[in-house]
């Protein structure tokens, strides 16, 4: 039963052109040129003497150095004094951020001061404080290369926009098709048809999810291996990912306030993208059985991913719309945007981060949605 | 001994009421259940295929309501909708491999039993084509392919023969009677001609109730004396169909043959004649007599 699930998803041709047409184009995004890659052997000398935790004397050679080369002492522009004062520009941002976070940190010390022990600000402050000071000499240059680029298919609305329509394509069909191919009564009057099918149909979509997902990270793993020549920084802290780095995203981890290593990071966003694109498959399936026809299934589901992606370009973040707009499906496969920043919600008066909440929610959701399709499913009366 | 009890089981629509305190007992053997056009059987077998709960009342399969065994009844069951969709990309072989696995037969068996129900309706030939490819005829046989997979006590046939050619419906019906065996079969149609020699009963259907069951015998010699043969002229067809039960209409050289069904000599010159299955739907279904003709001359 579930091969034969599987073999109606993949024998649709739609999806297969579909992901050509996103390797290709992840293909030419990659080959568009970028100013620093870091690729070059340079760098890696330029490590071994900016490379890791800014320090006072580091902030003040690079400081010096670069006053000299605006004066116009240093001339002569070779690539090496270029890839110099770019590293020397990221180690003075470094420095920067080091600063903010200290002034962060007084700030929040104060914040506790002035509320209560008990409230919900005091709760609040302790934890964005406990947290920063848990970042341990986190500023400073760092030699990343792919990894910049690897939290997301090129950025993360592209990377929504990319996997929605794959997980559209392949599972808007999944219960509807059984409607248009008016198969249902001969399914539903069989032994396993009103339960099992529904798991094999679960399991089938699951692993569509599975195999496209994990195919476009594999392909934008190399293609950015490609692009950048190798994987140093793995053991980097993500907030070696400074606004600084090229990257097509622009995403920079320099200010956020959680504690991972690069590799760490790549592993939990690989591991909540996944989650994410189920939850948004679960839907899609629940969809596809309410609807009963796909290209309404695909349509409404574009809506609910899309919404909130128009309601901040609208400016109507505030309020109920604000909470629809946090806690929504885009958000959810936004995940690499999520930890940049501190932010939690009031939960019964205790803080929880973010992203967090975020999964907590999603998951108890999602359960709650496949319950709900097993139930409806079970139940339906077959009159038409 | 199987016995299948419908318990009184109504079921209504918003405002239709489609069955109307249905209630019969059955056992081995093949029934057909013979109404017009909305006459309910339709809702009536979905209500048997467990697909639909009925308004009221139980259906019991040896004892045992069926909404409470589930899957249990499901497995002995086998059920050919009236319409039904195929897996137009699958094949023959995959699309009977899926459904054996649906109805609960491991691999092992699944793969006989397609062996064996491809064989059963002559389908071997034709069990690795696409089934876009298939005619109508194939796909009603592949149906019945399909409900007999996993050897069901109760087949439900819903007006299987609707929409095949004379001689596809003559090899369905002889397929039936040979698959008939120690089940139950109930099989629906509004065309009579389908149900002679192979029914066991027939259960006449009206308006969502169950008006009469009999063998077809019987039915028979309900209108043994009811049924006449006249020649008349073709101005005096209109007014004597206005007054009787008109049957089959032939034009002969001495003008037109008509067959009457009427508990009275409708004309002077009517003669007796043996009844068939068509007069006995006839004398039923008054009101829905033309339906019920031009079904049964298709
Ligand atoms: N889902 C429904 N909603 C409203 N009326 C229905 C529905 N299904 C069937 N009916 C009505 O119930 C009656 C019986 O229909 P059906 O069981 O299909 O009859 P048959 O199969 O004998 O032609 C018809 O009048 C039909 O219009
Ligand atoms: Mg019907």
């Amino acid at each position: 039963m579930y091969r034969q699930e599987c073999y109606k998803i993949f024998s649709k041709k739609s999806i297969y052109l579909v992901f050509i047409t996103i390797v290709l184009l992840l293909v030419y995004v990659h080959q568009l040129p970028t100013d620093m890659t870091m690729r070059e052997s340079v760098f890696e000398e330029l490590e071994e003497t900016w490379g890791g935790p800014v320090t006072e004397e580091k902030v003040e050679r690079a400081r010096e150095s670069m006053n000299a080369a605006d004066a116009g002492e240093v001339s002569n522009h070779t690539f090496e004094l270029r890839a110099t004062d770019y590293v020397q520009f990221l180690v003075t941002g470094a420095a920067m951020q080091k600063q903010d976070q200290s002034e962060r940190l007084t700030m929040l010390e104060a914040e506790m001061h002035d509320f209560d022990e008990g409230t919900y600000e005091h709760r609040e402050a302790a934890i964005e404080h406990d947290m920063l000071q848990a970042l341990d000499d986190v500023h400073g240059f760092y030699l990343i290369r792919s990894w910049r680029e690897m939290f997301e298919l090129i950025e993360p609305t592209t990377h929504v926009l990319l996997l929605s329509i794959l997980i559209f394509l392949g599972l808007s069909p999944v219960f509807a098709d059984e409607y248009t191919n008016r198969t249902t009564d001969l399914i539903l009057a069989t032994k396993h048809g009103k339960t099992k099918l529904v798991s094999a149909k679960l399991l089938a979509s699951l692993s569509y999810i599975v195999i496209v997902f994990l195919s476009l990270q594999i392909i934008n793993s190399f293609l950015n291996l490609l692009k950048f020549g190798g994987i140093a920084g793995w053991d980097a802290p993500i907030q070696g990912i400074s606004s600084g780095l090229d990257s097509l995203s622009r995403l920079s981890y320099d200010g956020s306030p959680y504690n991972f290593d690069v590799w760490q990071f790549f592993l939990l966003t690989i591991a909540l993208q996944l989650f994410a694109s189920i939850a948004v498959g679960v839907i899609v399936l629940l969809l596809s059985f309410l609807t009963k026809n796909t290209m309404i299934t695909f349509f409404v589901s574009s809506i609910i991913i899309a919404t909130p992606a128009l309601l901040q370009q609208l400016g109507t973040t505030d309020g109920f719309l604000g909470y629809l707009t946090d806690f929504s499906f885009l958000k959810l496969m936004q995940v690499s945007t999520l930890f940049t920043q501190f932010q939690a919600y009031n939960l019964f008066d205790y803080p929880v981060l973010y992203p967090y909440l975020l999964f907590i929610l999603f998951a108890v959701v999602t359960g709650l949605l496949i319950m709900l399709t097993y139930r409806l499913f079970r139940n339906q009366q077959i009159s038409h | 001994m199987l016995k299948l009890i419908i318990e009184n089981i109504s079921k209504t629509f918003k405002d239709k009421q489609a069955v109307t305190g249905f209630s019969a007992e059955l056992s081995e053997g093949v029934y057909a259940l013979l109404g017009p056009n909305g006459a309910g059987k339709t809702t009536l077998m979905r209500m048997l295929a467990d697909i639909l709960k009925p308004t009221s009342g139980r259906i019991l399969l040896d004892g045992k309501d069926i909404s409470i065994m589930g899957d249990h009844y499901r497995d002995s069951l086998g059920y050919l909708p009236q319409e039904f969709g195929l897996y137009r990309n699958f094949t023959a072989v995959r699309f009977l491999s899926y459904f054996a696995r649906l109805k609960g037969l491991d691999k092992q068996e699944a793969t006989t039993r397609v062996d064996e129900v491809l064989k059963l309706v002559n389908l071997q030939q034709d069990r690795k084509r696409k089934l876009k490819t298939y005619s109508g005829g194939m796909k009603r046989r592949l149906g019945i392919a399909l409900a007999l997979l996993n050897d069901p006590k109760i087949l439900i046939v819903d007006e299987p023969t609707a929409g095949l050619d004379p001689q596809e419906r003559v090899r369905f019906r002889n397929l039936l009677s040979e698959i008939a065996g120690d089940r139950i079969v109930l099989l629906s149609t509004h065309i009579v001609s389908d149900i002679e020699y192979i029914a066991k009963e027939v259960l006449l259907m009206r308006q969502g109730t169950l008006i009469q069951r009999s063998t077809s015998e019987q039915l028979l010699d309900s209108v043994k004396d009811k049924v006449w043969k006249c020649t008349v002229e073709q101005h005096a067809l209109p007014q004597l169909q206005k007054h009787y039960k008109v049957g089959n209409i032939q034009r002969v050289e001495t003008g037109i043959e008509v067959r009457i069904v009427s508990d009275q000599q409708p004309l002077a010159d009517a003669v007796n004649v043996t009844p068939t299955l068509e007069d006995v739907y006839l004398y039923f279904f008054n009101e829905e007599v033309i339906d019920g003709v031009q079904a049964g001359m298709l």
